[in-house]
């Protein structure tokens, strides 16, 4: 089966709603502007309603915020833009994902980490051209090929991803491959197209276990870097998370100094508490 | 108190012990569980005679990391946490000569580059304590390219290791 027909027989996997979509469009445009994107917000009750609820939680900060104008005045559109996406794909990340023995909002919380670690690495990193929302988004939604996988994976193909894994000390992607015919990076990154989301998106998370190889080396490589930072700070949901390669060259490329690694490790540490709380006001 | 040894699982409290975090506890009803354990190291220390026990989640070998957070949260740190846990327990009456300490976690990356490689350096700082406080660990299982749930039942001290995609084993 390729990737493509895979895809074509996902049944069950819930999209993002169109305002969601359009909503990464436009928080990854350099060109769009703040107001063109909080209406896109507010013409989305649900997530509105959604955004709204998260934003008087204790750990975003504020209280009693009754509309997306005034949680930007606390907030700012950045960090309301986040919440809105992160809000947004958690309908079409949260589910279970058993064929890699993932549970219910697993790989969501994965996804959430790995979106704010890439942040983090970004603003210790050399590479000032990226921008901080694309960043975020990229690893938002790095693994979503795993939803669509993890599908159509039985029980017994996942015993012997494990024993293959188990034999020959390959890579998940390389297990994916020879036992599925396709990997999780290749068929996040078609769905992504089909979804219609921007390039550069789709560029990240199909080479984001390959960045040297990849068109947008920087944005696969930040969350390349994220992804296994995430898998030292305690998300490293499913399967095998550990089963894969850290590419030295692209990583030595970000100018982190060895030393730095740690204190982003401890940094992400702190995402935990956030992620929670966005987990549970899915 | 006689311990509840023949309670089932379900009818005891599960009580989470986060990552970064310690807990002990002398409660025979208390089940202590820790998820997502992956590079991350989980060290548990039981007194099998007083019953009593507790569960460390430490995230990274060292607290030269970051010394004003290993104040705030010393339970991150392998050097910081471990003495910790076992001042902790033997206020609960537990006796240094009759710990099993069992330690698990420390799953690698393919890559055995100098920044992602904490998983063996957690271990490596686990052992090194405690063998410096003559200390000899009873069960270690570390290592692999998995994340693992442990979970202690203080009553017995049984152990049991879930990682996934494999059916839970008893220790």
């Amino acid at each position: 089966m390729t990737s493509k027909e895979l895809i074509s027989r996902v049944r069950n996997l819930k999209a993002p709603s169109p305002s969601v979509t359009k909503l990464i469009t436009a928080v990854t445009d350099p060109e769009a502007d703040n107001e063109k994107i909080l209406e896109i917000i507010r013409r989305d009750a649900a997530l509105c309603a959604k955004l709204l609820s998260l934003c008087n939680r204790a750990t975003v900060g504020v209280s009693s915020v009754a509309s997306i104008d005034r949680a930007v005045m606390y907030l700012g559109h950045r960090a309301v833009h986040r919440l809105a996406l992160s809000i947004g794909f958690g309908a079409a990340l949260a589910p279970a994902v058993p064929g890699y023995a993932m549970n219910q909002t697993e790989l969501w919380r994965h996804s959430l980490h790995t979106a704010f670690i890439s942040q983090l690495v970004l603003e210790k990193s050399n590479f000032p051209d990226q921008d901080a929302s694309v960043s975020y988004t990229a690893g938002l939604v790095h693994d979503i090929g795993k939803l669509v996988i993890g599908q159509f994976i039985d029980p017994s193909q996942q015993q012997t991803i494990l024993e293959l894994l188990n034999r020959d000390q390959c890579e998940l992607l390389e297990a994916e491959r020879r036992i599925i015919g396709v990997d999780h990076a290749e068929v996040g990154a078609l769905l992504l197209e089909k979804w219609g989301l921007p390039k550069i998106i789709i560029e990240a998370v199909a080479n984001h276990h390959n960045p040297a190889i990849s068109p947008s080396p920087q944005l696969s490589t930040i969350v390349h870097t994220a992804d296994l930072i995430a898998h030292q700070t305690g998300s490293c949901p499913g399967i095998a998370s550990f089963a894969v390669r850290a590419n030295e060259e692209a990583v030595n490329a970000l100018g982190i100094h060895e030393s730095e690694f740690e204190a982003l490790i401890i940094s992400a540490l702190d995402a935990h508490q956030l992620v929670e709380e966005m987990a549970a006001a899915a | 108190m006689t311990p509840n040894k023949g309670a089932p699982e379900s009818c005891k409290k599960m009580v989470v012990v986060g990552v970064g975090n310690m807990l002990t506890s002398s409660d025979p009803h208390t089940i202590l569980v820790t998820h997502s354990l992956g590079s991350c190291i989980g060290v548990v220390a039981y007194d099998p005679v007083a019953h009593v026990g507790g569960m460390l989640h430490a995230m990274l070998p060292s607290s030269a990391a970051n010394h004003d957070r290993a104040v705030a949260r010393p339970f991150v740190f392998v050097d910081t946490g471990l003495p910790a846990l076992f001042n902790a327990i033997y206020g609960l009456g537990g006796n240094k000569d009759r710990l099993l300490v069992t330690i698990t976690g420390g799953a690698q990356f393919l890559t055995r580059s100098p920044i992602f490689n904490i998983g063996p350096r957690n271990v490596a700082s686990v052992t090194d304590l405690l063998l410096s406080n003559g200390i000899i660990a009873h069960l270690v299982e570390c290592g692999g390219q998995y994340s693992r749930t442990l979970r202690l039942d203080l009553a017995s001290g049984g152990l049991i290791l879930d990682a996934p995609g494999c059916q839970p084993r008893h220790l």
